[in-house]
Parts: C-alpha cells; structure tokens; sequence
C-alpha cells in the first residue's frame, strides 16, 4: 500500500466514523446490521457492538476466547474478517442464558466449579454447544477434541469435562444426579 | 451450642460444603464484566513502545512526529513524568524489593523495557505512533547469563543513583547484586562427614510466564472531583493505589482503584505494571485511557518465574536419617528486582523444613540481568527449589537402597514438630518460629500411593521404545506472611436478612469471594447466597494486603469469622430485646435468631427493627487480621510417565495430588485449586520456557511456540484432600492455592528415572533434552 | 494497516472468477480467513469471498474422490469418503492440525495455498496421485500436488487463479498410506511430520515407496533417496530402517527455535520409520480387503 502517511493517520483517526461497508448477520436470533471496515476483525466488531463475553485473549487463534458460534460452528473470532460473518447466523454465549435462566451447560458449569476465573468460559461452553449440538452422547475423546483450542489456566480440565457430561445427560432428557452434597439444604431453600 | 461458639468440630451448615460459586452464574452467561468491557465513552487507547535493545541509553527521544498525529492525544517520554524509584512488587510497605524501576527511563534495561507511551483514539492510531516516535540509543554490553552477572567487569545494569533499598537487606547494584540472604543451623560439615551416603548435583529452572487468559489491563480516568479512577486486573489493589499514587506524586486520597472480575492472575497481577502509566495518560489527556497488553507483551514485558540456578548438597546415615543439607540459589532477577529478595528466600524458608535436617546452610543470591523480569508466580521460590530438594531426596534413598516414600517417611516435619528455619528465613526480616499445629503428610503419602499404584508399578519400566515410570514429591508451602500481612472484612446487614461483605481480597478466580461468605454465612447463620460479595474498591471495602501468599482463606477469612462474630453479637442484643431473651443463649440459623425455647425472630425482623423501628442503628461490623504463624499445607504429588526411548517425549499418563490443606471450606473450589496448579506444573515441567536469541530477545512470546496444555494433553488427574484441622485457621482452614504447582518438577524427572534411568535435572524435560540424556547415558 | 477496502461476495463461481481476474479491484480470495487475517500487512485492495460457492463438498465419483477446496478442514477430518484415500492418510493429517476452533475455521485449499514449514496436508499430498484443478476467467488447468507444491503455490498459481478441488484416485489393493507428525503437545506445529504411500506387489514386496517429510525445511519435501531405498525388495524392518535412514542423510533440516538441527534430523529418521511401517501396515490391510476399485 503506498498511501501518503498523511492519509494513513487520516483514515485511523476517522476509523470510527465513515465504515467502509455493512454486513447483515444473525447475532443470537436478532438480525443485526453492523458498519464495518472491510479489513475488521469479528472479534473487534461483536465487542465494539457489546457482546462483551466474546474475549480476547491473544489474537491470534491460539487460545480460544473469543469462540463464538458461526453458523453453528465454534471458530476463533480474532483470527476471521467480521465480513465473514455477512449472511451468517453467529452465537455468542450471551445469546444462550441468562443468570436466572441459563443454559444447561451454564448450569452444569457453575455446579460442577468448571468457571474459576470465567476469562475463558464463554468459548468453552460455545465450543460445548456446539460439540453437543452434534453429539448428545460425545465420547471422552470428543468432548477434548471439542475444546483443545480453548485454553484455560485456571483449572485443569477437570471440571469442565465433568461438566460437559453433566449437561449432555441433562440435554437428554435424562435427570443427572445434583453434584452438589444433597445435604446442602440451603441450595433448594431460596431467599427470605 | 451457639452459633458464635462454633469451632472445630461443631455441626457446619456452610462451610465445608461445595456450594456454587458466587460469581458462577455471571460468569458462565458471560455478564461478569471484567476491566476491558463495558467500555467509558470517548475511552483512548495506549500503547507502549519497548525497548529493542536488551541495554541500552537512550541518547534522543523524538516524539513530536507522533504528537503531530491527528488523533493522537497524548505521548509520554522519560522527560513527561516524575522520576520516582519504585518496585513493581505489590507487597506491604516498607517492601523488602529494591527501589529500581521507574516509571520511564532514559535507561533501557531489558528487550520490552518501556520506552514511551501514547494514547490515541483507536488502538491502530496508536499503534502507527509509536513508529513515528524517533528514539536514538546507544548501545551498551548486556549481561545475559545469571553466571556472568556478578563477575569482575561485567555491565553495571543499575547505574543510576537512585536505585536503593528501604529496609536493611544486602543491596549491591554496583555488582549487579539485587539482594541476598544466608541462614543455617547445626554443623553442615560434621554431619557430612558422618553421613553414609551424600549427594550433590546442580540444577536449573527456566523462565516461564503465568499465562492468566486476560493479560494485563487497567483502565484510568478523572472522576468528577479530579479523582483519578484505575479500574485494573490486579491481585492487589490497595498496594496498587498506594504504590501508583508514590509514582505520580499525588497524595493516596486522589487515587481510588477498582478490582472488577479478572482473567486469571497467578502472581502476575500482584505486579503494579500498567496502573501508573495509564492514569498518568488519563491525566494528560484528562480522557478515559485503556492500556491492554497483547499476548506478545505479556510475554516480553510483564513478568515471570525466576530462573534459577541451584546447588544442592544432602546427606543421610544408612539407618535412613537425613543429617545435613546446603542448599546454594542463584536467582536471576532479570532486569529489576521485583520479589527478587522473597523468592529466593522462600526458596528456603518453604523448601528446608520439611525434613527434620540436623545441620543446614542456605545461601540465595538474587542477581540483574539484561533479561525479561523475575516476578510472583504462584509456589515463587518453592517451584524452583522442590525440584532439587526432591530429586536429590530419591537419590539419596537409592544410594541407601531405601525405599523413596519410606525415606521420606521417616524424616518430614509432623505435627509438634519445628524447624529453625521457620525463625530464620523471614521476608527481609527474621521468620516468626512455629510449631506445626497440623500435618497430614504421612496420610498424603500413602493415599497416594496407593491411588497411583506405587507398589505394584514402580521399577517396572517394561521393554520396547515406550517405558514406564513413576515418581513423586512431597511437599510444604505456608499461609500468609505473618506479623506482617494484614486481611479486612467489613459487613452490614440490610432489611431481608442479607449482609454485604466488602472486602480487599482480591477473587481472581480462585473462589475466595465464594469461600468468605460462606465463612460469613456459616457464622450469621444464612445460606452463602444471602451473603452480597464486594471485592475490591479502595473506596469502599476495609484495607487488604489482597490475594497473594496463600493467604486469603487463611488470613481474610479469620478477619471475615471476626466481622461476622461482631455482626452476630449486634444481631443477638436485638433480638434478645425482641425476644426478652440473654443474648447469649440465641442461636443464628436458617435466617432465624432462635432462642432455647425454641421462639424465633427472623434474621429480616431483626434488620427491620434495627433500621427502622427502635434504637435504630446499622448492624456492621469491620475486623482485621493478622496472622502469628503460617500454617504450612502440606502435599504428595505421584506422576505416571511414558518415555519414548526413540524421540525423548514424555507423555504424562497420570498424576494424583494428595493435599492437607487444613479443612476446605470448600472441597470444589479446592480441588479446582489443585487440579489447575497441577496441571500448570506439569506443564512447565514439560513443555514450558522462554526460548531467546542470541541478544536476549525472547523469541516464542506466543502460544503457537511457548506451549500449554490444553485438555487433548491432559493425563488422568486425581485429586485426594486430605483434611487436617488447623487450630490457628478459620474453622481449620489452611491454605491450597500454591502448593499444586511444586511437585511435578521434582516428580516427573523422578518418574523419567523410573522409566530410563536418567536423571533430569534441568526443565523442560522436552524430547530434545530427554533424548540427550538417554544418549549420554548410552 | 492492511489495505483492504472492500470485501465482495460473489454469487457464481463466474462471477469470482471475474473479480478476481480485474487488476483494478487487486483481488485476492477469502476462504477461511485465518492466514490473510494474520499478516502483517495484505497487499490488496479486495477480498472475494469464495466461500459460498458450493467449493466445500467432497464427493465420491466413484474411482475419484473430489474434494472441494473449500471443504473445511475439520470437514475432512470427519469424512467417510476420504477413507478411500490412501488408507485415509487426509483424514489423519487433517486431524493433526491445529485445534479444533482452527480445524473449523481452516480450508483445505487454503491450507494448500498457504503452505508453510510446519504444513500438515500437504506434506501428505506430496505422495499422492492426482490433480489439483485451478480455474480462472475463460479456462482451468489440472496440475499434480508435486507440480503444485514444488515452488510456492503463491508463485505457481496465476493471477486470478483459483484453486477449487482437489482429485485424488481411490486407493487400489496393495496401496497403504499414513501421515505421522511429531509435536510437543497434541496442538502444536509438528517438529518433524512425514507421509508415505507403498505399493506392496502380491510377493509382498514394496513395489513402490513414497515419502514426504514436513517441517524440516521452508516447504515440504519427496525424499528420493529414501524411496529408492525401500522400492523394489521386501518390505521388511531392516530395509525400512534403511529407507529412514537414508532419509535423514538425505535432508539438511533448518534449525529453528524450538528444535536443533541435530534432533530434526534425527526425528526424521525415527519418523519416516514409524510413518513407513504404519504406511506398510495399510497397505497389507488393504491387500487382505481390497481397495476400493
């Protein structure tokens, strides 16, 4: 590109005005119209248009914050054109519950302790979903396969997958047992 | 029993239980906000650029083409800000860190040593401007090696006059010698000399980064009074406000720091890294101001595991009693001494005790380098050191042709039992003596033992390319630093029954705003989810040194037990005018003050009377806490290993860590502890290390080439708590969050020795370095 | 900065091709996205999106198995045709890259495009029959992966040249394949990957070897010496050992960050070994059940 620097500075310091294009996308059931430029990142768009679980975490499609769902498919966001997602259907895991009504995979997660710091949670339950979405009943060997770009830290793995499995039973239909100590009374009790 | 005499042993409604996270819901739906979201209107984003040169003068900064861009709203060069030296370690005051580092330099010290920053509008704007800022250098010789540092005519990397220390610890930048430490006890020499077998080997630990998902973020503006606001993704944000507010030069009362959620910290956010340069951009440009590192930066210019170089000499007689160890560190501190002094005494102060030695000497020397930045890492000090303490340990066992857990058996630290270490090793100070109120060790041993299969599996390596291995470690750590780490927790009661817990500790994802209340709870006598969290705010919540030390459930938790105690005596006198009771005799539970005959008033009736019907008062309370001992946790790490015989790879095939960490409060939440310090040790065993060019430029910042694990990697992970009941804790509670992260250094090369024969004495244990040990052992 | 102005999405495979062939929208294709979105700086103007063109199926055409260049390469992974390639020796190379989010988010034009060092499929095309057909404005051409991939696709492709299907014959008896790549953990650039295909004649002898080895050097290399080493006697441990080890003596593999010199070329010699024994293993199946023609 051999444009005058000048111009450069110009155009960076009026990014946010005039976008160069408008992609049309499904962003969780709600179409949406987003301005972008043509060489914008997914990532940048989804958080500058507030779907702020979509993280960023290195930017370079190796650790798997920024997961969202892309028709279906669980993809690194910071690593793919927002104009890619044009005529999409893209998911982030605000589209999937909320905290008086989640998911069962949020549930299974926040029962199992599979959210320690949470940085990386969103993608690795998008990339669960979609996993599960698939797979009812994913082997083991799935389950990891399914989330080896997601990078965690915190935990080692452990809980996550406990939780998976959790989830993909309830997913089912079928009613797994509470992991919490049954004794517990005061999960079942509520407020005052 | 009254709630307020619960104690060991008495019946537990909360604590103890594996209640969900506080925090879990917001969380999972992805509504948890942490520093980069939600972000203020008109925020700039910043940029720092870095150092080229691993030393270097800066002759001439240029900044004015950078300045002249339009967007471009502030930069920010050595001659911009005050010169105030200081230590990034976000440690209590008087820090036992040197005063080296400053905000910007015209001395470069290390390749990423800040060099000047801006804020723009965009992050790309920002970015174009650091390459128009024309910075000449004059290159100086750089110091590479932590073996060269100290040497006759080696590069002075602290030149500079203000660079001191505050506390009388030995300082000698003149020698690049950021601090150093000797303790002993006993005849080191003697006990050799009666020894029947004596082992000595060097060893070495490599650079490593905490890898938190969220790099390092703060984000800074001007609140309505001029105020200057720093919501950051610290570990720390009282030290954090006290140590930005001395860099700035303004009075602590102008600086207010927020704690939101945090990605993860392992000791790299206990660093005060971005909050000074960021607020000062904020008051430059008098806008919201977002300084976030990228992935490459983290690596480069944050900081890491120490390296270390370690000599370690031990010895036994032949009825297996352990007589004398030495035990000699060279740290490298890299280019600033950041924790350079605490590391490396933990390195013996949390490594020697736990064996009952006759004689030892210790000896740990932090030196500079031109190279990236020694800092807090979860298990500092004790990582590196386990590792020869427990190699050496199994070769000593093999020389008395003892079996390696009975060895270790026979010598370890019980309860009852001390070391003079405890009162020689402190943090630039003398240690605080203790006697060890609880320790499980032994029953670690063997229920790990017995999971991984110790008796049936090891020396059994099999034939063919892949052979089998297993080793393990034991292991101490401590809670809290005592006599000098102070904890916080202030709670009020609202209208329904509920309280709010404001406190400084720091939740980075550890559990611990989840483990408070359900301190809180268990002593109100509520479910842990009437309990609203609030961590931190320097404007709100009581002092707190924050989350670092494995302190939080054993030091802020006792301070939250102690708040909780005055809330429910306030609660009783009410209620007993209620109720025309003694206050003594009332019970606190389910939400109901009950009285022996068996009346009640509900926890809300009681709030509703106090707030608004007679007497009127807010029931609150604040307490603090500081600690006399540190209760060491005590573990036994056991490792599975295949080694390919052909390539050198080690593939992990299981790994059980067995924990005394006192009661957990909350079994899930310790386990989780465990199972990811595990995981993160088995990783930096294995794979993890900064790799560096010729002038000390790193060159994998990026997990494409510095490799974690990640779940197709993870062997099976087995965690056994085994609780003990520490007196000094709240409701027995020790300590858990560092100690997973010691043992598979020392397991895993013991494991590898099992399998093939060699002893491995430098990490990673990559294929590359495995197979030239099998070579060399032909 | 890139210069990217301007993303266009096509709705015919013609209409590409017309984009991509007029110099003054200085075009080049969007696939996946994921290598373009990384560099530094991409010298062009344009951006045709060809990923909604109908290029990511495989199909089976009976003695061919066409894949699409499109196709994702987690796509590939999971497909039941691609079995009938050379013991299914795409379906392990493509599970052999990246992550899972990449192995989504990847095609496997793309991945042939953009070959790098540590490239995992095309090391595995290097041994294979078959075409790679390239279209543009007014003509297409089909080249074999060797043609293909032995300069820089980027420097053989002409301009407005698009890759859209890979043609590989169905596996006959006595062919076996395998790819192997030896990583530091299970998501990593390989520090060695090799590909072989043997031809077993009906005495069991190896009528035919080939080897490719990936990640040794800037692009992904045929080992002569190797196959010449194992062609034409009996398949047997010995003369495998032989075939590696002319290999490694074969090959002069760059020395990078993660791995000396030294032990790249001794893991070629322990994974050429271990892929031509797999490789011959395959190919005796094969024989026992037959390929699929």
């Amino acid at each position: 590109m051999t444009t005058h620097a000048n111009e450069t500075a110009g155009q960076l310091a009026n990014g946010r005005k005039g976008r160069q294009m408008t992609i049309d996308c499904i962003v969780n059931g709600e179409p949406q119209s987003y301005a972008i430029d043509a060489d914008e990142l997914l990532l940048d768009v989804l958080r500058r248009e507030g779907w702020d679980s979509v993280k960023k975490g290195c930017g370079e499609g190796t650790c798997g914050a920024c997961t969202v769902l892309l028709d279906g498919l669980a993809i690194p966001s910071c690593i793919v054109y927002a104009a890619q997602a044009h005529g999409r259907r893209v998911a982030t895991v605000e589209g999937l519950g909320t905290p008086t009504d989640p998911h069962p995979l949020q549930e299974a997660f926040v029962k199992h302790g599979a959210a320690q710091c949470g940085f990386c949670i969103p993608g690795m339950i998008l990339s669960a979903k979609a996993l599960l979405d698939r797979h009812p009943s994913p082997s083991e060997g799935q389950v990891k396969e399914a989330l080896d770009g997601n990078l965690c830290r915190c935990t080692g793995y452990v809980k996550q997958l406990e939780a998976i499995f959790w989830a993909a039973a309830k997913m089912r239909g079928e009613n797994p047992p509470d992991p919490n100590h049954p004794e517990d009374r005061y999960q079942t009790k509520g407020g005052a | 029993m009254t709630a307020h005499d619960k104690t060991l042993g008495g019946p537990l409604n909360v604590v103890g239980r594996s209640v969900d996270k506080v925090d879990g819901l917001s969380l999972v739906t992805g509504r948890a906000k942490f520093v980069a979201d939600d972000l203020p209107r008109g925020t700039l984003y910043a940029r720092i650029l870095t150092s080229p040169y691993a030393h270097a003068n800066i002759t001439k900064i240029d900044a004015s083409a950078a300045r002249a861009l339009q967007g471009v709203h502030a930069v920010l060069t050595w001659e911009d800000v005050p010169r105030v030296a200081h230590t990034t370690a976000g440690q209590g005051y008087p820090e036992p860190s040197p005063y080296d580092t400053f905000m910007l330099d015209k001395k470069v010290r290390f390749v990423g040593d800040r060099v000047a920053a801006v804020a723009a509008e965009t992050p790309e704007l920002a970015a174009e401007a650091l390459k128009r800022i024309e910075v000449e250098y004059e290159v100086l010789e750089p110091v590479l090696d932590a073996r060269e540092a100290m040497k006759e005519g080696a590069p002075v990397i602290h030149d500079e006059e203000e660079a001191h220390v505050i506390i009388p610890i030995p300082f000698a930048p003149e020698k690049n010698m950021a601090c150093e430490a000797h303790a002993s006890y006993g005849d080191c020499d003697a006990q050799f000399a009666a020894s029947d077998a004596v082992v000595e080997a060097e060893f070495e630990t490599q650079y490593a980064q905490h890898c938190p998902i969220e790099p390092h973020v703060a984000m800074a503006w001007l609140d309505e009074h001029d105020r200057i606001v720093i919501k950051t993704s610290t570990q720390v944000p009282f030290h954090a406000r006290r140590i930005t507010a001395e860099r700035l030069q303004v009075p602590v009362r102008r600086v207010h720091v927020i704690k939101p959620r945090i990605g993860g910290g392992f000791g790299a956010k206990q660093e005060v890294l971005l909050e000074d340069i960021t607020a000062a951009l904020a008051m430059k440009t008098r806008r919201p101001v977002l300084l976030e590192y990228t992935r490459a930066e983290e690596f480069i210019s944050s900081r890491t595991r120490h390296p270390q170089i370690i000599k370690m000499k031990m010895g036994a007689t032949k009825d297996g009693k352990v007589t004398a160890a030495d035990l000699d560190v060279l740290m490298n501190t890299g280019a600033y001494g950041s924790h350079a002094l605490t590391v490396v005494c933990n390195s013996g102060s949390k490594v020697l005790p736990l064996y009952q030695w006759q004689a030892v000497k210790f000896r740990g020397t932090s030196v500079y380098t031109n190279l990236p930045v020694g800092g807090a890492y979860r298990g500092y000090g004790v990582t590196q050191a386990a590792f020869p303490n427990e190699v050496l340990m199994d070769e000593l066992a093999e020389k008395l042709g003892l079996d390696p857990l009975e060895f270790r058996l026979k010598n370890h630290i019980r309860e009852g039992g001390s070391s003079p270490i405890f009162a020689a090793l402190g943090e630039g100070k003398p240690g605080v003596a203790q006697t060890i109120s609880s320790c499980k060790l032994e029953e670690c041993i063997h229920r790990g033992a017995k999971a991984i299969g110790w008796s049936e599996k090891r020396g059994k390596p099999g034939t063919g390319t892949v052979r089998r291995g297993i080793g393990m470690a034991a292991l101490m750590q401590g809670s809290s630093i005592p006599e000098i780490d102070m904890g916080g927790a202030d709670i009020k009661m609202n209208e329904d029954g509920s309280f709010n817990l404001l406190v400084g500790a720091t939740d980075l994802g550890t559990g611990s705003d989840t483990v408070l209340a359900q301190v809180a709870a268990e002593v109100l006598g509520v479910p842990s989810s009437w309990i609203i969290v609030l961590s931190s705010d320097t404007d709100v919540t009581p002092f707190d040194v924050g989350a670092y030390a494995s302190s939080t459930t054993y030091l802020t938790g006792s301070a939250v037990k102690k708040a909780a105690e005055k809330v429910a005596e306030q609660i009783r006198t009410v209620a007993a005018a209620m109720m025309g009771a003694e206050p003594a005799t009332l019970d606190l539970v389910d939400g109901k003050v009950v009285a022996p005959d068996g009346k009640s008033v509900t926890h809300s009736q009681v709030a509703l009377r106090a707030l608004y019907e007679q007497d009127q008062s807010q029931i609150q309370a604040v307490a603090s806490h500081i600690t006399h001992k540190s209760p060491p946790p005590f573990s036994a790490h056991f490792v599975e290993v295949a080694v390919d015989t052909e390539t050198g790879f080690v593939k992990c095939l299981k790994y059980v860590a067995a924990v005394d960490c006192g009661r957990a409060l909350n079994p899930r939440l310790a386990e989780g502890q465990t199972e990811g310090a595990v995981l993160n040790g088995i990783s930096y065993a294995l794979t993890e290390e900064y790799l560096f060019d010729p002038n000390g430029r790193m060159t994998n910042p990026n997990w494409r080439s510095y490799k974690i694990f990640s779940t197709t990697d993870l062997p099976e992970l087995q965690t056994i708590l085994v609780e003990s009941e520490e007196p000094s804790g709240p409701f027995g509670a020790k300590s858990v969050s560092e100690i997973g992260i010691n043992g598979a250094l020392p397991a895993i090369s013991n494991a590898i020795y099992d399998a093939v024969g060699v002893r491995m004495r430098r990490g990673p244990f990559t294929p590359e370095r495995v197979l030239a040990a099998l070579r060399e052992k032909g | 900065m890139s210069g990217i102005a301007r993303v266009l999405f096509p709705s015919t495979l013609d209409e590409a091709l017309g984009w991509l062939a007029d110099p003054a929208l200085k075009a080049t294709p969007l696939a996946g996205g994921i290598t373009l979105s990384r560099l530094a700086t991409v010298k062009v103007d344009t951006l045709v999106d060809v990923s909604r063109l109908g290029l990511d199926t495989i199909r089976d055409e009976g003695d061919v198995i066409a894949i699409g260049a499109g196709v994702r390469v987690q796509a590939l992974k999971e497909s039941h045709a691609a079995d009938w390639v050379a013991s299914g020796i795409l379906r392990q190379a493509a599970g052999r890259i990246g992550s899972r989010l990449i192995r989504n988010a990847a095609t496997v034009g793309g991945g042939l495009v953009h070959v790098g060092p540590w490239a995992d499929l095309p090391v595995a095309f290097l041994v294979l029959d078959g075409t790679a057909v390239l279209v543009r404005e007014g003509g297409s051409r089909e080249v074999t992966f060797g043609e293909f991939l032995e300069k820089h696709p980027s420097r053989f492709l002409a301009p407005g040249e698009l890759l859209t299907e890979l043609r590989l014959p169905a596996t006959a008896p006595g062919w076996g394949g395998a790819y192997y790549k030896f990583t530091r953990t299970e998501v990593d650039d390989a520090l060695v990957s090799a590909a072989a295909l043997v031809h077993l004649a009906e005495d069991g002898s190896c009528a035919e070897a080939r080897i490719a080895v990936g990640a040794v050097r800037p692009l992904p290399e045929r080992c002569a010496t190797a196959e010449a080493a194992l062609a034409g006697g009996p398949a047997s441990a010995e003369r495998v050992a032989a075939a590696a080890a002319a290999a490694a003596a074969g090959i002069k593999p760059t020395a990078d960050a993660r791995a000396s010199r030294e032990y790249r070329t001794h893991l070629v010699e322990v994974v050429v070994r271990r892929v031509l024994t797999e490789a011959i293993a395959s190919a005796r199946a094969e024989a026992g059940g037959g390929g699929k023609a």
